[in-house]
């Protein structure tokens, strides 16, 4: 196979420097200066960032994910049928479902809770009750959730522990969630 | 006798299982089993989850291991299988381990239209959320669910 040929003249790169300075600045001939007019040249513009607190962002974009995989699973429990576990496995009771979705999405929207909060992972149990564990660095945090024995609501349990000392409270309020929360994140 | 893994233990066990007996004591070193599903096994790490230790209702099922085999007590003997055992795997506890978290564990020989396993066994009451995380501790996988 014959090789390419190039059809056009050769330049070497000094020539094709010196043809851009020429079209670029016209009034210059090699070797001379120019001078620049005052009111072209101006400070370099500031820096300027429309995010100012890039690292919640980014803990918002994490926490989202995290989110997203938690609501996903929780999906997945929603199919659950008698004896989804080999033995007499309840299904998931669709308020606890629904309950779990709520305080995910409620808990992805506090900063305090992106920033620290490192995993979210449901459990279903095979009574038909849900777990929502939220971890951080140290410590772990499970919400049970129960569906009421009269189908009028839930009941809710939770089990706290960093590793070293575990509380747990049974029978809980729901607001009563908030002082193991504001321990989680301490 | 019964539980040694001799010859006499394990003709005295098959004619125990032919009688359907229902054993008084389930020593501590004993293994049992459970199935366990996907759902229960936290992906970082492959660990149990506590929640696979609850049932509220009480009676939680595992098999005695020594009267079961590991393929039979992870796909179930519920016929027909009210789930995917193919994707189920294996948790191994021992009888001492429930002790440990101060619960007990009793032979409980199930024979009903839709199943029928001798090697059935329960715990005695409901864990608490702090028995539940020790057992999950102390409990380990000994055939994988599929995809965890």
């Amino acid at each position: 196979m014959p090789a390419p040929v190039c059809d056009r003249p050769r330049f070497p790169p000094d020539a094709i420097v010196a043809f851009v300075q020429e079209q670029a600045f016209p009034a210059l001939r090699l070797g001379e200066t120019i001078q620049m007019p005052t009111a072209a040249i101006r400070e370099q513009a500031r820096p300027h960032s429309t995010n100012r607190t890039p690292d919640l962002s980014i803990a918002r974009a994490k926490i989202a994910l995290i989110a997203a995989e938690a609501i996903s699973e929780l999906d997945r429990y929603s199919r659950f049928g008698a004896g989804w576990d080999g033995y007499a496995g309840e299904p998931i009771a669709p308020a606890t479902l629904e309950f779990a979705r709520t305080l995910i999405d409620a808990l992805t929207q506090a900063p305090v809770i992106a920033r620290k909060v490192t995993e979210i992972i449901p459990g279903p149990a095979p009574d038909g009750s849900l777990d929502v564990e939220l971890r951080t660095d140290k410590r772990r945090l499970i919400i049970t959730m129960y569906p009421a024995p009269d189908g009028s609501g839930l009941e809710l349990r939770t089990f706290r522990t960093d590793g070293v000392t575990s509380e747990e409270n049974p029978n809980l309020a729901l607001d009563a969630l908030v002082p193991d929360l504001r321990w989680l994140l301490a | 006798m019964l539980w040694s893994r001799t010859f006499a233990g394990s003709w005295l066990r098959r004619r125990c299982a032919r009688a359907w007996k229902k054993l008084d004591h389930i020593p501590d070193r004993e293994r049992l089993w459970r199935a366990i599903t996907p759902e229960n096994v936290y992906k970082k790490g492959g660990g149990i989850k506590p929640s696979f230790f609850r049932d509220r209702r009480g009676g939680y099922s595992c098999d005695i291991a020594v009267f079961s085999s590991a393929e039979k007590s992870r796909r179930g003997y519920m016929s027909p299988p009210a789930w995917n055992p193919d994707d189920a795997g294996l948790v191994e506890f021992t009888a001492g381990h429930v002790r440990d978290v101060t619960c007990d564990v009793r032979h409980e020989p199930l024979n009903t239209a839709a199943i029928v396993n001798y090697s059935h066994a329960e715990f005695t009451r409901e864990l608490t959320a702090m028995e539940e995380d020790a057992m999950s501790k102390r409990a380990r996988i000994v055939i994988r669910a599929k995809g965890r």
